[in-house]
């Protein structure tokens, strides 16, 4: 009779942010997984993420009228008080 | 990659905005591929629902924000970018808001090459190419 495992796949990674993986690795020991299944749900996860389906080129733009000409110059004004 | 920038949001979905063409032209490119993948966080999601509703109108403010939740891939700021950010709003010397710092630091961690924006602010960073 033959078995077959599913052994997974060896990766290495370059360029991953050091701190952003300390904290992941530190939250997979925190939930008693290992670094292979923890980061098997985090590309699960990232896969399963839903692709935007609809083209910029498809928005319908419309004149939002006098007084918000430069809106988009005054994010920061609006909603901080400014810079 | 490329990060969007609330101001690109609001210029290209409004007509009588100062800089509506050159978001058109700017989106035109993303959706070419001319910078790679796009993306926007959930902070900036929020910064556009915020000035559309107390803008414009909540309506409008909704339906834009149905537009970018199903036009952009957004990335959620976790615990680990939120510190990353606070660190550099509390140090640096920039006229920054924290939701700017965020900007900053996703594009830094993530190794984001462009970022459009209409923020003139951005192009004191030198790390950071601003598309605009």
């Amino acid at each position: 009779m033959f078995y077959m495992f599913n052994v997974g796949t060896q990766i290495t990674v370059r360029d991953v942010d050091s701190d952003a993986f300390k904290e992941f690795k530190a939250e997979a020991i925190k939930r008693g997984l290992t670094l292979g299944a923890a980061l098997t749900i985090a590309i699960e996860k990232f896969n399963s993420e839903k692709k935007p389906k609809l083209k910029f080129s498809d928005w319908k733009a419309t004149s939002w009228g006098k007084g918000t000409e430069h809106l988009s110059e005054e994010v920061d004004e609006i909603l901080y008080g400014g810079k | 990659m490329i990060f969007i920038d609330a101001s690109v949001f609001l210029a290209k979905d409004n007509l009588s905005d100062v800089h509506h063409q050159k978001a058109l032209a700017i989106l035109e490119d993303v959706e070419k591929d001319k910078y790679g993948s796009a993306l926007t966080s959930d902070y900036i999601f929020n910064e556009v629902v915020g000035v559309t509703c107390r803008k414009k109108s909540k309506e409008k403010a909704i339906e834009l924000g149905r537009k970018i939740l199903h036009s952009t891939s957004l990335l959620n700021i976790n615990d680990h970018l939120l510190e990353k950010s606070w660190n550099l709003f509390i140090e640096s010397g920039f006229n920054f808001s924290l939701v700017d710092c965020t900007i900053i630091i996703v594009n830094e961690i993530l190794k984001i090459e462009f970022l459009a924006t209409f923020d003139k602010e951005f192009k004191k960073i030198k790390e950071i190419q601003v598309v605009d």
